[in-house]
């Protein structure tokens, strides 16, 4: 740099340097940024462009980054408005939930011996079955509600993150976490049922209660018209 | 608590979101209710689960990481092209009616930059800073701190990554030396075995300015977490965030802050620090069992 005019204001650092420290920084945050992707478009191709641009759109909004926050919830919604302005496809926009939060999903309408035969005891996790439903599922979630499950139950991020990156408030993140995991949580005790892991009869008839039907977009937003 | 009441609460629970005293309520519910209990374990598995496929679904390759840093530095050259442009547009909007004042502005500039490149090294050397100010360029106060942390900075920094931790880089123990390529010093793996604690995963976290710190993740058996830093002391001076005091015979740092507790030693120009929410007296004794496992090893 010596014999060059300076070109950066006193004390700012060049944009190459400041460019290692962002790779530093928050490169490491590609995993979470490419699940979350994986998730809300269609192809392996897409997704990696929507990190890419999600992370070039940082770069440059970098000063406006509050030291201290946890850089994967801005990341979060950066990615989230790149998705919204471009990337968002008619395809996953198709279904919305829609219902009162009607009851909710009482513990005791499977019995303890059933749910335990959907884990698996040694890991803690699910059984094995059930892995491809899982994510299934997920990807039948609403975007909205399919990103603020996956910052919650995935990434661990608090509720206020969660709102940040969303853009809403945080009673919101909590009722889609409820309606999400809720609907989850049904569409596994069917597809258990379905595979023979659970020969238990529900108790009660559950997926009428828990189930808030996903419906059209286009009738919801009829519906929203009305009011 | 009814199982009904319950079942509105334990997704919040297990977010780590429900105030304490609801905790107790539901913690006393479970240890009567099979189906809770139960309920609350299929809650956890989805999560585990979910987090599996979601991330086996969408694995990492080199390449995109090579293609994403090669597009940032593309956009920091364009960037800096950009400043360039317009500083030479300014430049030469100024050079007609500056005449003589434009060289004294390219010398001010000069032993600005030179001062920006020698000063590198200290936040304790005041003699430069007052050369400074008296040079009357400018005060270096903002070109420093763009530099260097200062103690309660660092000291925030080290308590940010044990609330907000990195995703592990390395799981596996035989892997964690990798670290050491990066950071700079050994990085050993501490067993804590011996307070309950089992190691999750190690990362690399950023340090402005200097070499990243090892971080090391352990989890104890009552669901504590205790993060172990490793880095080279004399480029982070952690230790000057903290108190010192005397444990064992030996100087032992400690700090709590934002309600959590972080305690340092040094070994040969190696620093440890543990950051847990236990209090300080429980870090230090850990720190302590990490300096003297190194020592020993």
């Amino acid at each position: 740099m010596t014999g060059e005019p300076e070109p950066s204001p006193r004390g700012a650092e060049s944009p190459e340097s400041a460019a290692a420290r962002f790779t530093e920084e928050f490169l490491p945050n590609l995993p979470a940024l490419l699940a979350v992707a994986a998730r809300l478009v269609g192809t392996r191709a897409e997704a990696e462009d929507l990190v890419q641009d999600t992370l070039l759109k940082a770069f440059r909004s970098r000063k406006q980054y509050r030291t201290g926050t946890n850089p994967r919830a801005w990341l979060m919604a950066i990615l989230r408005n790149t998705f919204l302005n471009g990337y968002r496809r008619r395809s996953l926009e198709r279904r919305v939930f829609e219902g009162p939060d009607a009851e909710a999903l009482a513990p005791g309408w499977v019995g303890a011996s059933s749910l335990r035969a959907i884990r698996d005891p040694h890991s803690g996790a699910l059984h094995s079955m059930l892995e491809a439903p899982l994510l299934a599922a997920i990807d039948e979630l609403p975007p909205e509600f399919k990103m603020t499950v996956q910052l919650a139950d995935i990434e661990e991020l608090s509720y206020r993150e969660i709102a940040e990156s969303m853009a809403c408030p945080i009673g919101t993140v909590m009722s889609r976490l409820h309606r999400g995991r809720r609907w989850l949580r049904a569409r596994l005790l069917q597809e258990a049922e379905a595979l023979g892991l659970v020969d238990e009869p529900a108790k009660k008839p559950a997926p009428s209660a828990g189930t808030p039907p996903p419906v059209e977009l286009s009738r919801y937003r009829g519906r929203k018209g009305a009011l | 608590m009814s199982c009904e009441r319950l079942g509105s609460l334990w997704e919040t629970f297990l977010d780590g979101e429900l105030p304490s005293p609801q905790v107790l309520e539901l913690q006393a519910h479970l240890d009567g209710c099979a189906d809770c209990s139960e309920s609350l374990a299929l809650s956890g598995a989805i999560r585990r689960t979910a987090r599996q496929v979601v991330y086996d679904d969408a694995p990492l390759n080199e390449e995109l990481s090579a293609r994403i840093e090669a597009a940032l530095l593309r956009e920091a050259r364009e960037e800096r092209e950009e400043l360039e442009r317009a500083s030479r547009r300014r430049w030469l909007a100024r050079a007609p009616q500056v005449g003589g004042l434009g060289a004294a502005l390219a010398m001010a500039a000069a032993l600005l930059f030179w001062l920006q490149s020698e000063g590198t090294r200290g936040a304790q050397e005041g003699s430069e800073s007052d050369e400074l100010a008296q040079s009357g360029v400018h005060d270096d106060r903002e070109a420093r701190a763009s530099r260097m942390l200062g103690p309660q900075e660092l000291l925030d920094l080290f308590i940010d990554y044990h609330t907000a931790p990195p995703m592990p880089e390395v799981t596996e123990p035989k892997l964690v030396p990798e670290l050491e390529r990066d950071v700079g010093v050994r990085v050993p793996l501490p067993s804590l075995a011996a307070y309950g604690a089992e190691w999750q995963g190690g990362s690399l976290v950023h340090v402005p300015r200097t070499k990243p710190a090892a971080y090391l993740r352990y989890r104890t058996r009552d669901a504590h977490t205790v993060t172990v830093y490793v880095y080279n002391a004399s480029r982070i001076p952690l230790h000057a965030s903290l108190r010192q005091r005397m444990f064992r015979s030996e100087p032992v740092y400690e700090r709590s802050w934002r309600g959590y507790s972080i305690a340092a030693q040094l070994r040969q120009g190696v620093g440890y620090a543990v950051a847990t929410d236990l209090d300080e007296a429980r870090s230090a004794e850990l720190v302590n069992a990490i300096t003297r496992s190194v020592v020993q090893h």
